[in-house]
This record gives C-alpha cells, sequence and structure tokens, in this order.
C-alpha cells in the first residue's frame, strides 16, 4: 500500500493538539523562543552602553572578513557589535535543536509511556505513515516557530543596532541561508534522532537526555558552516548542504527500519 | 440494551440457548498452526482452531499463557513466527492492512488520549478507520448513549475513572463497526452493573449483528455467562476447546444429585448409601438434604429415587448440580501442570 499522505497528516493533527496540551511542551516552545528571540537581541543594546568606544583601535578587526557589505565603512566598535550580534545569531540556531527534542519527545517516548502507541499500531496506518505524521508533528510546529522567532530576533536586533551603526544588519545572505535553508535540516536531523532514540528509551526524560547529545555535533556544524558562508562562500554551503541532506536520508531510512510495530507494543508495560 | 433471560440452575448460571453456533455458518477466524517465538521463547505453539461468524469465544489462561500473543496475531498487529490466520476473509499474514481496517480491538491497556476529549479521541479513530465523515457523529453519539457517556463526551479523558476510561475504549474498538472484535479483559475495572451491560452489548453485537467476539479473560464467570465456547490455553498450548458446558462435564465428571427432604432420618441415608452405584453420600442434616455422587448419574438416579419412594420417603426436590467451568478449568490447569512435570 503507498503512503497515504492524508493519514499521515490526520496523525499529524491528533499529535499537535495532544502536544499542545503538555504544559512542558507548551512552556519550552514558549519559553525558549523568547530566551533567544527577544532576550537575546536585547542583549546589545546593554554590550553597547557598557563597552566604551575607547576600548577599540583602529586596527582592531582589520583582517577579519567582512560580515556585512558596508564592513570597511564601520568603525571598530560598530564592526564588533555587529561581530557579537553574530555570534547570538548563531546561538539562536540552537532553537531549531531544542523545539523537535521537546516535541518529539513528547510525541513518541510519550506516547509509549502514556501507553497510547498499542491503538495506533493496531489501526491501518502502515509504518510509514506513522513515522511521517510524527515528523510532521515536529518539524511543522519547530520550523514555524524558528522562522517566525528569528524574524523576531532580526528586527529586534536591527532596532538594537541601527542607533548606533546607522545601517541594517539583517536581513542577509547568510542569516537567509541560515535560518530559511539550514535550519530546516537542523530540525529534521534532531527530530529523525529524537525518534531513534524514543523508539530505543525507556521514557520521555530519557529520550530527551540522549537526544541532546545531538545538539552538541551539530551546534559545532553550524559554527562551521557559518564560517564556510563568511570565508568560502556559495560552493562549500551547497557540499555541506548536500552532506545534511544524506544525514537527514540516512537517518530516515533507519527510523523506517527500526520502527518496529512489535516492539514498540512489547516495550509498554501494562 | 435488551435483556437477557437466566436462569439459576444450583451454582450456575447458564443463558438460555447460548450455543446456538452451526457448523455450517461462516468461519470468521481461522488459525493454522498459529506460532509466536519471543526470540527463544515460545509463546504460542501451532495453535489450530476456527472461530465462526456471530459467536463469542474467549481464550482463558493463566498469566503468560499466551492468550494476548494469539489476539495481537490475530489482529495483525505483528505477525506470526510460524503458521497463519484468516481473519475476516483476510490473510495476517499477505494482507495486515485489511485484517486491521477489519477488526477491533482493546487492549490490555485502554491506549486513550488523556488529553483530549472523549468525542476528539472517537473522532480520530473514525477517521482513522475511514468512517465516511457524514456518518461520524452520529456514531459518537450513538456509542455515547450506549455506554453511558454521552454527557461526559466533550470532557477530557484524564477526567474518567477508570471504568468510564474501559468503556470508551470498547467504544473505540467499535467505531467503524467492524466484523471482528478482540477484547482483553473487557469488563476488568468495570462495576458489575457496567460489566454486565458491556457483557449484554456483546451478546447483542454477536447475536443480533453476527459481529464476532474474541475475548482474553481470567474472568472465568464471564467466559461462562458470555461465551460460545472457550479454549483454555497454557504455556501457548490450547489445552480443550469447546462450550463451557461440555468443558464442565469433561473436566469435572457428572454432576451430583442433591434430594431434599421434608424428613431426613438416619435409616434414609443408610439405604442411600448401600444403593447401587452410589460412590459417597453426604448428609446436611440441617436442610435435610443429601448429596450423592454416582457412578452414572443417568442411569442410578432413577432407581434411588424408586427406591427412596417405596420406603415412604417425603421428598421436596431432587437436582443435579454441575460443575462450574471454573472447577473444570482449575482441574484442567492443574492436570496439565502435573503432567508437565511427569513428562
Amino acid at each position: 500500500m503507498g503512503l497515504r499522505l492524508r493519514k499521515a497528516f490526520l496523525l499529524t493533527r491528533k499529535e499537535l493538539k495532544e502536544s499542545l496540551k503538555s504544559k512542558e511542551v507548551i512552556l519550552i516552545i514558549t519559553l525558549m523562543p523568547l530566551m533567544f528571540a527577544v532576550i537575546m537581541p536585547l542583549c546589545i543594546p546593554l554590550v553597547n552602553l557598557t563597552i566604551p568606544t575607547e576600548v577599540f583601535t583602529e586596527d582592531d578587526f582589520e583582517s577579519f572578513p567582512a560580515l556585512v557589505p558596508y564592513w570597511d565603512e564601520l568603525d571598530s566598535k560598530g564592526r564588533f557589535l555587529i561581530f557579537f550580534t553574530m555570534i547570538f545569531f548563531e546561538s539562536f540556531l540552537l532553537l531549531p535543536m531544542i523545539l523537535p527534542m521537546a516535541i518529539a519527545g513528547d510525541s513518541i517516548a510519550g506516547e509509549r509511556e502514556r501507553k497510547t502507541i498499542e491503538a495506533l499500531i493496531a489501526s491501518p496506518l502502515t509504518t510509514e505513515e506513522i513515522v511521517l505524521g510524527k515528523l510532521m508533528t515536529t518539524m511543522i510546529p519547530s520550523v514555524l516557530i524558528t522562522w517566525f522567532s528569528g524574524i523576531i530576533f532580526m528586527i529586534i536586533a536591527d532596532l538594537s543596532l541601527y542607533g548606533v551603526i546607522g545601517r541594517l544588519v539583517f536581513p542577509n545572505m547568510m542569516s537567509a541561508v541560515l535560518l530559511f535553508g539550514l535550519s530546516p535540516f537542523f530540525t529534521l536531523i534532531t527530530t529523525q534522532t529524537m525518534l531513534i532514540v524514543s523508539t530505543r528509551a525507556s521514557g520521555m526524560r530519557e529520550a530527551q537526555q540522549l537526544g541532546s547529545l545531538v545538539v552538541i555535533p551539530l551546534f559545532l556544524f553550524i559554527l562551521g558552516e557559518t564560517a564556510i558562508l563568511v570565508l568560502l562562500k556559495a560552493y562549500w554551503t551547497a557540499v555541506t548542504s548536500s552532506i545534511l541532506l544524506l544525514c537527514t536520508i540516512f537517518l530516515l531510512l533507519i527510523n523506517l527500519k527500526i520502527f518496529d510495530r512489535e516492539y514498540m507494543i512489547a516495550s509498554v508495560r501494562g | 440494551m435488551k435483556s437477557r433471560i437466566y436462569f439459576l440452575q444450583n451454582t450456575s448460571l447458564i443463558i438460555l440457548n447460548r450455543y446456538h453456533i452451526q457448523k455450517d455458518m461462516v468461519t470468521m477466524i481461522g488459525a493454522e498452526n498459529l506460532t509466536k517465538y519471543y526470540g527463544d521463547f515460545l509463546a504460542v505453539d501451532h495453535i489450530n482452531f476456527e472461530i465462526k461468524e456471530g459467536e463469542i469465544f474467549g481464550f482463558l489462561g493463566p498469566n503468560g499463557a499466551g492468550k494476548t500473543t494469539t489476539i495481537r496475531m490475530l489482529a495483525a498487529i505483528f505477525p506470526p513466527s510460524e503458521g497463519s490466520a484468516n481473519v475476516a476473509g483476510f490473510d495476517i499474514n499477505d494482507d495486515a492492512m485489511s485484517v486491521r481496517a477489519n477488526v477491533g480491538i482493546l487492549s490490555e491497556n485502554p491506549s486513550l488520549y488523556e488529553r483530549l476529549t472523549a468525542r476528539a479521541n472517537l473522532e480520530f479513530f473514525a477517521k482513522l478507520y475511514d468512517v465516511p465523515k457524514d456518518q461520524i457523529n452520529a456514531r459518537i453519539e450513538s456509542l455515547g448513549d450506549i455506554f453511558d457517556l454521552k454527557t461526559r463526551l466533550d470532557e477530557r479523558v484524564g477526567t474518567y475513572s477508570k471504568g468510564m476510561k474501559q468503556k470508551l475504549a470498547i467504544a473505540r474498538a467499535l467505531i467503524h463497526d467492524p466484523k471482528v472484535l478482540f477484547l482483553d479483559e473487557p469488563t476488568s475495572a468495570l462495576s458489575p452493573e457496567a460489566a454486565k451491560s458491556i457483557r449484554d452489548l456483546l451478546i447483542d453485537l454477536a447475536k443480533d449483528r453476527s459481529r464476532t467476539v474474541c475475548i482474553c479473560t481470567h474472568n472465568l464467570f464471564d467466559a461462562e455467562r458470555l461465551c460460545d465456547r472457550v479454549a483454555i490455553i497454557r504455556e501457548g498450548k490450547i489445552l480443550t476447546i469447546g462450550s463451557p458446558g461440555e468443558i464442565s462435564n469433561n473436566y469435572s465428571g457428572p454432576p451430583t444429585i442433591q434430594i431434599s427432604f421434608s424428613k431426613l432420618n438416619k435409616e434414609l441415608v443408610s439405604s442411600i448409601s448401600k444403593s447401587e452405584g452410589v460412590i459417597s453420600v453426604e448428609q446436611h442434616s440441617v436442610k435435610n438434604e443429601v448429596l450423592i455422587k454416582l457412578e452414572n448419574h443417568e442411569k442410578y438416579t432413577p432407581l434411588i429415587i424408586a427406591d427412596l419412594i417405596s420406603r415412604k420417603a417425603q421428598i421436596l426436590e431432587v437436582k443435579p448440580i454441575y460443575a462450574s467451568l471454573e472447577e473444570a478449568y482449575l482441574k484442567l490447569i492443574e492436570e496439565d501442570i502435573i503432567n508437565g512435570f511427569e513428562t
């Protein structure tokens, strides 16, 4: 039987309704974006106020690659503030990894913990439809919240910097590629890892703890990716994006292979 | 729900005309050498049976006997290690999806989404099982009515009592009007009234709507009242299959004859003891009753009664006491354990 998208969406809709009734999930998907998209860029004016201009010399950031097209027109403090904002933006990209951990943990390991998996497995849904439904449950809110939060981050960061440098930092090519091009991959990889971990973890907490291990290498990847974007531009971006795509496909195949209906039921204790 | 007619025959409740299943009726479930291994552990051992359309069939057995594994294989939740089964016209190995679409299942756990309302739970499964859109609401209302949940359909399942959750889980199993229903301990966690209403509903489903009901239970009293036939299963093997009455007779021997007198004296008891075919006589002096075990009750009961009448005994009542399914079940399991030790 082929993949019926309508069935997978039906599962996704139910899962979202259910996940959004979890206090833990609600807390994470509201507090984390608030922290990363609002509080973090609001620190930029504080940095500007607390670090005096005299600290910088003209040579600072001289050999640094241009982070914005008007880099040469900026003084050292302006360059420092842009550099600082970019570091914040990179940290912001932890968000597309934290959100799926909360949602996927609740949706998969949580389902086994709450012993609701058997009715689903007994229903006329194929394994592919269940896996796709669960993936979409995590992907849709995580990606949308990340994009929305990213736009908020950029607006607040621009508002904070405009008074100092008189120019807009965002949007720029790097932020667009990272936010709209690569962050969905980060979400997908985290989601798939959580799916793999959740099918074997004894509960939601264990799944989230194990899943968090994937965030560290992914974050290092983001740092590398940013450097590539700044230094080496399009060619290497295409190469690294392809690696991400291959990782995602590989993880999906693992998920379809290890989503064992029998194991899922046997692991639910009465 | 329609009321059922019961009559009390000694200690057993017997449902009148319950065993209505005929050999020429359509086979709804047919298992052939159905086997399941969990690693090296043999959970279900090459079992064979047939269940007819409209039949209520029970799997009885101690914990870990393989009852739940059997119905999970039949419901195509997971495949057998060996053998096959045909359920509702579909092979569980070749067409598991069609099997799943045509059966309803209540698992050991109610498996309900507690953060959602009862209505949302039922609606989700109705859509999953392709119930036509214009029928979904009517079915939910009707099931709410049957299970006495109508006024609480819009409340979160987490607020429900254990019994209400069990009823909702059965309602969910029925939402797509399946041809075959698998129920694991359907009356556990239910109050006596709720348990009775579930039993009545299952009987109606089987008899009036020709649905096949397959239950796993520890509750022998339930099995006796509900099932047309039962399979007693232990260590993955079927020890016997038959109607509760047949199994009781086969494994507990002939009935005990109870005779009540208006006045009972030692001479009468002594004469009964000396009668032909009598194995033992037990006297209940307060009630003026004797309980007689006979080699062959059909042959010797009339002779004893004739002898008592000739002695001018004032007999109030003569009745056979049949063994319950529970007695037969315990005997069978005990025998199997002893045989197991001996071999």
